[in-house]
């Protein structure tokens, strides 16, 4: 039976409190086990949740002006919305959420609604480090959207379709029936550009964050910093979502899409903590060459 | 009619008793030699006026009571009355500029003057061979004391190395009458025709003297070193009749001898007259001095003209009918436009200034005024051959003739070196329109260095008037009587003659133009044609009302943009090939006058106007070969490519959108491109069903397509002028779209259209933004610029919503665009296509970013606090191009069911519509529901925001967390210059300009060609004798190898 409007309403705010306190303790665990690796003890998993907290208690908000005020709003609403077009667990139908507005396209197009604007209102603030920020992570995204967009057109041509709810459909049957299994060299490419895509090292230079505050977050504090950690916890969560989807068999309830994507997530802790980080250019060149021409088989192999 | 021997007799009548008369005064014998120059021009009219009525037929008269073989004949036809009339014409002109010379001059130069114009007009008339060698030299010692008339030491020099010449000529000349006469038994030229003598080797040898003295003394290349340095030092009224008049008389006297031609001389003729075509174009494509460069061109266009009298002959082109539409009407074109360019480079020189003498035009010399500016680019334009002028339905005819007959090869040289001719004439041209101060006509305020003609510029201006009538008479004559095709010109014309008014009522009457041509038009515009009407027609008054953001007249604007923007609809309502050629041609050269009018739109222009004629040429000879064979497709798309700055021939493009006025970049990227889409929509239709072309050509169409789309991009990123940025973002998204119509299929299509529209939206909206921000900033370059969203917020929303638009982030239309076009790539089996095309849209987000930070956000600049938002006239149209573009994002169907419903009647479907969403093979998009859920998430964080913000505080600029340091200059705090070095780091290899590199190095080699040959040209009076007698004896070695 097909929900009502209000039943869908209904169901999207379950699913985007879901999402948002999994993708919250996703992070403070991520920290964590980060931490072990390098032998501290870390933060404590709810940390995330104080951070939110205590950023939106805060007494002033300094603004820069209206377009520093919509930034947060953007970068939030484009995690909700990214999130909102994509069916988290396949066949359920509290989770479908309004994936019905658009297929994959939209989804990977609905990314850079919350970044731009994000990008924006950290201009506004004026800070120099933003726009370096923006800067260098516009040009990474170029790159690792091209093995992104090649895996995407590989599995595209595997199914296809681009309906999200129809791959993971095609998936089903058992493990063997995932991308990966059946089209291993689009997900290497990739998960290569997740690496990129999550700005973890070795491609953390964007928001560097470990010796100077940089990035498009520079300026923000208080509640508008909190919009942007709750964001993260969300635009990390539909990401995840999304590969899960296309290359990982989707889920068919909410423990195998935590467990799946806990494991996705994990893979950029695994690497960031084996490797050092790249700059831009580096990382820009590397992504345009064994990446790409990954991705270019993965198309010619499918095409074939 | 009149005996045309009483007009002898007055001419030597008069001529004999001018030392008489001018004991009277110089006066009266001055207007003695202009009456009787008056009364020949009269009685050509009459001639002309009785056969083209019918009231007579061509005649003959006889002389001394007999006719021949007695007597020598005089016959009036309508060649000679067009050619006597032609004669006067220049004789009129030149004495009216020469008058105060004359004046002051030795009384000879008059006589000289009366007797040079008696025996061109005999040379015209006579039909007996020594009677045309008398007439050849009254008229050529004539000219020699006409050229030294005012004293001056070079034409002196010059005038000694043209008699040397014309003695050698009149020899030859001679010794061919004598041989004839031994071996004809005739003098008269119709019965040597016929007489058996002349038809072996003997006669061939005698006509052969006849021809080479013709031949010489039409100047062909080499052998035209003695006459170039009298064009280049006598006065140019002297040049104008050596020019214009005698190059008359003796073509048609050429004419006249071809019964007497065998196959052998018919292709000599046609080989000098090419080979003087194309080398006088290159070499004078060299020049410095403006008249050595006329001259250079008088000798090319009458290499062409005999070229085409012998061909006609050769491959039986069309017979004597041909000739008259061809030959003779770029003759008369010649004439006209090669008169009245010499008498204006004559009275600019006398204004006080060398800008007429020297080709790269003089800086410090100041401009001319409007209406001689305006004759000095009609008769150049003319002169070139550009619509609507009498050349180019000359060589319209000429190369349909030539393609007709599979004559590629000769089409291809001709096209190639008008080229050529085009590139010099306009660079000169563009050096004299862009003056002093760079612009054409800045305001209606009269700047005091303009150069003031007076009654000298009478001449060019008629002669300009008289291009306009016989280019219009022509057309007409060849059938174009649709009013509306020549609804440009009626607004060219109208809107400059009312040049001084207010610039709100010219733009009104601008934008009424375009509407009328819209409704008068509209019952031919359908589906597909209707919604370029709006690109086009639509832009054009947009942008004509967007024009009055700049106070004053802005004299030349509007005149250019109205006819712009109804040339662009004329390309819509066109109904045949010619029709089309036309408007499109009209359209080229609206829009480089428009671009030559931008601040240094000078190179620029020029650049953009070779590749214009390039491309057009290429769709000309398309065009006339007709849908029959695949290849003429090649062609026709080839050139539509140039037009659309396809990657390698592009090199036009970010000149011209950057340097033209801002707004004017706006509609030549936004609008004028769409034009080049069209025809390439309308070319893909007809082609398709055509046997022999390749799907593989759809593909090879669609890598240029992406490639230009990539390329554009990265180039766009690295650029610091806002306006380059923007260009070359343009010629990126044409690329998409010309990647669509490769797609060749329904999806395909309806991904270009949309593609089109949208992006006719959002770069109208960039581009009237930043014209605005540049009129309040006034800089282009954009790390000068920084935060003025607080001082032009409106401005900020429109470039917002546009790049959001134009990166194709959802829920705005650009995403629309992006969906189609990876949905119609994939399912059309186009994957690598498909992931550069990727790849290009995620360049396009640093330029788009990079744009609207370094201008709008970021640090404000000390200078520039008291900048205000743009003005009305740029917000008005902004704002509905907004809520246009929303209403079009949140209801996708509004414009995507039109499309979809044009491109179904050429395809299958593919795409359909189920409720609000559109569905393709793959996948589906539902544009409605994306903007509402955008929407409401949108409200739901603005609202926690609003709910949960605490003591908002606005702090002061440079208030924010610097490092422990307050800076305190915006120039070092906004990140701005270079802004994507470490990509220029990474990728920066590859825009290195290889397109750029590539052209240069062509053009250097076009130049060194012409270098080569120029190197004949040694200014010694000497060896030019020789290269008339080498050049006579190696003509007869080939006659004989032939």
């Amino acid at each position: 039976m097909e929900p009502t409007l209000l039943g869908r309403i209904g169901f999207a705010f379950i699913s985007l409190f879901v999402i948002t306190n999994y993708g919250l303790l996703l992070i403070g665990s991520m920290a964590r086990i980060s931490a072990k690796v390098q032998g501290r003890v870390g933060q404590p998993v709810w940390q995330p949740y104080i951070d939110i907290i205590k950023s939106s208690a805060k007494r002033n908000s300094i603004g820069h002006g209206i377009m520093f005020y919509l930034g947060p709003v953007f970068r939030l609403a484009g995690g909700i919305g990214t999130y909102m077009f994509i069916p988290a667990v396949y066949g359920s139908a509290a989770f479908m959420n309004f994936s019905d507005s658009g297929d994959l396209l939209l989804v990977m197009y609905f990314i850079f609604f919350g970044q731009l604007g994000m990008a924006l209102g950290a201009g506004e603030g004026g800070h120099p480090y933003s726009a370096l920020g923006v800067s260098r992570g516009l040009a990474q995204m170029t790159a690792f959207e091209v093995p992104f967009a090649l895996s995407i057109i590989s599995i595209v041509i595997q199914y296809r379709t681009l309906d999200i709810t129809a791959i993971v459909a095609a998936q089903q049957g058992g493990f063997m029936h995932w991308t990966l299994f059946t089209n291993p060299v689009a997900v290497v490419a990739a998960m290569i550009a997740f690496l990129g895509m999550s700005m973890h090292n070795p491609f953390s230079i964007v928001i560097a964050p470990q010796e100077i505050p940089i990035g498009p977050p520079t300026e923000y504090q208080s509640n508008l910093l909190g919009m942007l950690q709750t964001n993260r916890a969300i635009f990390n969560g539909a990401k995840l979502v999304l590969y899960m989807n296309l290359f990982f068999g989707g889920a068919t309830n909410i423990v195998s899409m935590v467990i799946k994507t806990f494991l996705i997530y994990f893979i950029n802790i695994f690497v960031g903590q084996a490797f050092p980080r790249f700059r831009v250019d580096q990382s820009i060149r590397f992504f345009l060459g064994v990446p790409t021409l990954i991705g270019i088989a993965s198309v010619i192999i499918m095409a074939l | 009619m009149v005996n045309p021997l009483y007009l002898f007799a007055a001419s030597l009548a008069v001529a004999f008793l001018l030392p008489l008369v001018d004991k009277l005064g110089r006066r009266i014998s001055l207007a003695l030699v202009y009456a009787v120059t008056l009364v020949w021009g009269v009685v050509a009219v009459s001639y002309l006026w009785a056969m083209l009525t019918g009231t007579a037929e061509m005649t003959d008269f006889g002389t001394a009571g007999f006719v021949a073989p007695l007597a020598i004949v005089l016959r009036v036809g309508l060649e000679e009355a067009a050619g006597v009339l032609a004669i006067a014409i220049v004789g009129l002109l030149s004495i009216s500029a020469m008058w105060k010379k004359l004046e002051s001059a030795p009384l000879g130069g008059a006589m000289a003057l009366l007797m040079v114009l008696m025996g061109l007009s005999g040379i015209v008339l006579t039909r007996d061979l020594f009677n045309m060698f008398v007439f050849l030299e009254i008229s050529s010692i004539a000219t020699y004391g006409l050229i030294g008339y005012d004293d001056r030491k070079q034409a002196l020099r010059s005038g000694f190395k043209y008699m040397m010449a014309g003695g050698i000529a009149s020899s030859l000349y001679l010794i061919g009458v004598i041989y004839i006469y031994r071996f004809g038994d005739h003098l008269n030229l119709d019965l040597a025709a016929q007489a058996t003598g002349l038809t072996g080797t003997a006669g061939m040898v005698s006509v052969f003297f006849l021809l080479a003295a013709l031949l010489v003394e039409l100047k062909p290349f080499p052998a035209n070193g003695w006459a170039i340095g009298v064009y280049e030092t006598a006065d140019p009224a002297v040049s104008a009749i050596l020019s214009g008049a005698s190059a008359t008389a003796l073509v048609l006297a050429l004419w006249k001898i071809r019964p007497l031609l065998g196959e052998a001389h018919l292709s000599l003729i046609a080989a000098t007259g090419l080979v003087t075509f194309v080398a006088g174009n290159l070499v004078g494509a060299k020049q410095k001095n403006a008249r050595r460069m006329l001259g250079y061109s008088s000798t090319a266009q009458i290499g062409l003209v005999m070229a085409i009298m012998a061909l006609d002959k050769l491959l039986g082109l069309g017979g004597t009918g041909f000739v008259y539409r061809v030959a003779g009407v770029l003759l008369l074109n010649h004439v006209l436009a090669k008169t009245g360019l010499f008498l204006l480079s004559g009275a600019i020189e006398d204004a006080g200034s060398a800008g007429g003498a020297s080709a790269s035009g003089d800086r410090q010399s100041g401009k001319l005024g409007p209406l001689p500016l305006a004759a000095a680019g009609i008769l150049a334009l003319a002169l070139v051959g550009l619509p609507p002028f009498p050349g180019f339905w000359a060589k319209w005819s000429l190369i349909g003739a030539l393609v007709d007959g599979g004559q590629w090869w000769l089409s291809g040289i001709i096209l190639a070196s008008s080229l050529v001719e085009a590139f010099y004439v306009l660079r000169w041209y563009g050096a004299l329109a862009s003056g002093e101060d760079g612009t054409l006509a800045r305001s209606c305020r009269d700047i005091p260095v303009t150069l003031r003609l007076g009654m000298k510029a009478a001449g060019p201006v008629i002669l300009a008037a008289l291009l306009i009538v016989t280019g219009i008479w022509s057309g007409w004559e060849r059938g174009l009587v649709e009013p509306l095709l020549w609804a440009p010109l009626a607004a060219a014309v109208v809107l400059f003659l009312g040049d001084r008014l207010p610039g709100w009522l010219k733009a009104l009457l601008s934008i009424g133009a375009a509407a009328g041509f819209g409704a008068l038009a509209l019952d031919r515009l359908d589906g597909l044609k209707l919604l370029f009407a709006i690109m086009l027609l639509g832009g054009g008054a947009m942008y004509s009302f967007a024009a009055m953001y700049r106070p004053g007249a802005r004299r030349g604007l509007h005149p250019l943009l109205s006819a712009t923007t109804l040339a662009l609809g004329a390309i819509l309502i066109a109904r045949s090939p010619l029709e089309f050629f036309f408007a499109w041609e009209m359209m080229t050269v609206t829009s480089w006058l428009l671009v030559l009018r931008g601040r240094n739109g000078e190179k620029a222009a020029l650049t953009y106007i070779v590749f214009g004629l390039g491309g057009a040429f290429l769709l000309m000879v398309g065009l006339l070969t007709g849908p029959t064979v695949a290849w003429s497709g090649y062609l026709i798309i080839a050139g539509l490519l140039v037009k659309l700055g396809a990657l390698g021939v592009h090199v036009w493009l970010p000149g011209a959108y950057a340097e033209a006025d801002d707004e004017v970049s706006g509609f030549l990227s936004s609008s004028l491109s769409k034009a080049g889409i069209f025809a390439m929509i309308v070319t893909l239709a007809v082609y398709s069903s055509v046997p022999g072309v390749e799907p593989f050509a759809w593909r090879i169409l669609g890598w240029i397509g992406i490639a230009t789309a990539l390329f554009g991009a990265l180039y766009a990123v690295y650029q610091e002028d806002i306006k380059k940025t923007l260009a070359w973002s343009s010629m990126g998204q044409i690329g998409y779209i010309v990647l669509a119509l490769a797609i060749h299929d329904e999806a395909g299509w309806t991904t270009a259209l949309y593609l089109a529209l949208n992006h006719f939206l959002y770069k109208s909206m960039l581009f009237l933004a930043i014209a605005g921000v540049i009129q309040a900033v006034g800089t282009r370059n954009m790390y000068e610029m920084g935060g003025l969203i607080k001082k032009m917020p409106v401005s900020f929303l429109s470039v917002l919503m546009a790049i959001i638009a134009l990166s194709g982030v959802p829920p705005l239309t650009g995403f629309g665009g992006k969906w189609l076009l990876y949905s119609a790539l994939i399912n059309k089996g186009w994957y690598l296509e498909a992931g550069v095309a990727f790849f290009s849209s995620a360049i396009a987000f640093l330029y788009l970013f990079r744009l609207i930070h370094t201008i709008f956000l970021g640090q404000p600049k000390t200078a520039q606090q008291h900048v205000k938002e743009a003005s009305l006239a740029l917000l008005i149209p902004q704002g509905v191009l907004m809520v246009v573009l929303f209403i079009l994002s949140a209801f996708p169907k509004l414009m995507l069911k039109p499309i979809m419903d044009i491109t179904s009647t050429f395809f299958p479907s593919v795409l359909s519509f189920s409720g609000s969403a559109l569905r393709s093979p793959l996948g589906y998009w539902d544009g409605t529901l994306t903007m509402v859920v955008t929407i409401v998430v949108f409200m739901l964080c603005l609202l926690w925001l609003l709910l949960n913000l605490h003591n908002p505080q606005s702090v002061k600029q440079f208030n924010i967390v610097f490092a422990a340091e307050r800076p305190f200059k915006p120039e070092t705090t906004h990140f701005a210059w270079n802004f994507y070095a470490p990509y220029e780091k990474a990728l920066g290899f590859l825009t290195k300009q290889r397109g750029e590199r590539f052209w240069a190095a062509f053009g250097t080699g076009i130049n060194a060609l012409g270098g080569a040959a120029r190197r004949l040209y040694t200014g010694n009076g000497q060896t030019y004798a020789l290269h008339v007698v080498l050049y006579v004896v190696v003509l007869f070695l080939i006659m004989g190898a032939l």
